[in-house]
């Protein structure tokens, strides 16, 4: 059974399509990084499958079990935006006071588990208004974290977090993932965390999901290649070919040759030269996962504006 | 519904302004009667005795400003998202705040008579008799009236996102002050006089500020005022629920 099914979200805000027409699957034990700039719609997007803001058009379902528009569920936890935090109360008391609403059998017990998890220590006795950025961010995680839920739902989970509390988070919601089945939905501009744990990735721009790939072919689409540029294409690759039969090589539309795979530059450059090829150019080509990503998402700045018709016509393409 | 009152239950008396606000009440009840209790020689019975104390004017705005104020923190503050739990947990969000803000007025106000009456008696006030329908009827009434004007003060915070705290506190000083009131009967004086004449006494005499005003005066209770104050709340409790329906949880 599908842990998180949307089909179709969309939300209009005073004419302006903010979420459009997205639809999502999470298998169990998915880790699923949302991409996307500054008002691409990621937080709505969220806000919608959480049940806080009810969507124009479209449905989600948890678990098999859809959910009415603005409908919360006990099986799904949500870190959105930001910590909602009570100041007068301790860390324990605000996860007492969720673990309460959710019902769980022992509201204390449970709140102290999540709480332990993320790591807050001795702080979780303190009242959270004296809290850093980051213990506020642990103590949002807990919130999310506690009843264990099936679905979690993180925006920025590493807002503010210290290196050591990266890693802890990271390391937390992997082994969620992985033992307990937990489908978790990451919205992140980290990317270098996102690679670390993602299994699946969806790119948003302008409200709309315009391509969604795996770890590995996003690992594959930016691992680091050989390019070389000569005014002789085919000769150049059949010298490449046979003298390199454990590479692969890929001829881009400008004539120059993509060669990937265990293969040092200075041995092409020989063979090439030893074969009276002309090179114009030989270099390595480094594409690392935040290139790959600004690529597709556009460019780097917050949109805010509606899409273009030629945007429109062009719905659901991938760039990747 | 269970666990949502439950959960706001928990929050409320792990906050220590709860435990201040209600010392607080307690020690103004009992620095009343300690002031007054000799000059109270004309009370015949212990509702008059409450009357004089002031007992529904103090609970009133205290209880009423920072109960608004209590649950107005919720969206002010985004908690209110830790307390959506499955379905139907919006619409039972107004349940819960109706049950617990019933539940503390009537608490507070007992506490409020207990005091005034221990006090009294401690500082040798005249005899009073104790009618217990009388004083259960007085009990519910106050109850009624400031949980309507709570009620409608969290409304005001529902309704007004940009900033639900000031909001709340705003309706909730209005109403439990009597302010909202007396703007009203000066805005009805300026009506062309058929309009402001109806107003004033056909319109005004059923307001809970009214009621409230009826109650200090010692007025014999009547049905009519009980019906009013849970029809308030009924609406304002409906509009809760409904306007929680669809509203955005920031």
């Amino acid at each position: 059974m599908e842990a998180l099914r949307c089909e179709g979200l969309t939300r209009v805000f005073w004419g302006k399509r903010a979420v459009d027409g997205v639809s999502l699957a999470l298998a169990p034990g998915d880790i699923y990084g949302l991409v996307g700039r500054n008002g691409a719609g990621k937080s709505t997007l969220l806000k919608m499958i959480a049940g806080y803001l009810a969507p124009t058009v479209g449905t989600v379902a948890v678990c098999g079990e859809a959910l009415g528009p603005c409908q919360t569920s006990r099986r799904v936890g949500c870190l959105i935006e930001r910590p909602a935090i009570n100041p007068a109360l301790t860390a324990v008391q605000n996860v007492t006071v969720r673990a309460i609403a959710q019902g769980l059998p022992d509201p204390k017990e449970a709140a102290a588990a999540a709480v332990a998890a993320v790591g807050l220590g001795e702080a979780a006795r303190d009242r959270a208004k004296g809290y850093s950025l980051g213990m506020k961010q642990r103590l949002g995680l807990a919130l999310a974290l506690v009843g264990r839920p099936d679905v979690l739902l993180l925006d920025e989970p590493f807002n503010g977090l210290d290196p050591e509390g990266v890693r802890l988070v990271r390391s937390l919601l992997v082994r969620l993932a992985e033992q307990r089945g937990t489908a978790i939905v990451v919205s992140s501009h980290v990317l270098d965390q996102l690679e670390r744990m993602v299994t699946r990735y969806g790119v948003i721009r302008a409200g709309r999901l315009v391509a969604e790939m795996t770890a590995e072919e996003v690992e594959e689409a930016c691992t680091d290649y050989l390019c070389v540029e000569t005014a002789d294409g085919p000769r150049a690759l059949a010298v490449l070919e046979r003298a390199f039969a454990e590479a692969s090589f890929t001829v881009m539309p400008d004539d120059a040759i993509r060669v990937t795979g265990p293969v040092d530059g200075d041995a092409v450059g020989q063979a090439l030269l030893a074969a009276a090829v002309p090179v114009r150019g030989l270099y390595t080509h480094t594409r690392d996962i935040e290139d790959y990503f600004v690529e597709l998402m556009g460019g780097t700045g917050a949109v805010r504006q509606a899409p273009t018709p030629a945007e429109a016509a062009e719905g659901g393409e991938s760039r990747g | 519904m269970a666990n949502l009152f439950r959960a706001q239950w928990y929050r409320l008396f792990c906050r220590p302004s709860t435990a201040i606000l209600l010392l607080v009440m307690a020690a103004l009840a009992g620095l009343v009667a300690v002031q007054f209790t000799a000059s109270w020689t004309d009370c015949r019975t212990f509702r008059a005795v409450l009357g004089r104390a002031s007992v529904v004017e103090v609970c009133g705005p205290f209880l009423g400003l920072f109960l608004a104020a209590f649950f107005a923190d919720d969206f002010q503050q985004g908690t209110v998202r830790g307390l959506m739990a499955g379905k139907g947990s919006r619409r039972a969000w107004g349940g819960a705040t109706l049950a617990l803000t019933m539940l503390l007025a009537a608490g507070a106000l007992l506490m409020e008579a207990v005091v005034t009456g221990a006090v009294y008696g401690a500082m040798g006030g005249a005899p009073v008799a104790f009618d217990g329908g009388e004083l259960a009827l007085w009990w519910l009434m106050a109850t009624l009236i400031i949980t309507a004007f709570t009620m409608l003060a969290t409304l005001a915070a529902i309704l007004v996102p940009a900033n639900p705290l000031t909001a709340a506190i705003i309706a909730a000083t209005l109403l439990t002050s009597g302010l909202g009131f007396w703007f009203c009967q000066a805005a009805a004086l300026s009506l062309p006089s058929p309009v402001g004449v109806f107003v004033e006494q056909e319109v005004l005499p059923l307001s809970l500020t009214q009621i409230r005003l009826n109650l200090l005066n010692g007025l014999p209770i009547e049905p009519w005022w009980l019906a009013d104050a849970a029809l308030v709340i009924v609406v304002a409790t409906v509009a809760i629920m409904a306007a929680m329906a669809r509203k955005e949880l920031r």
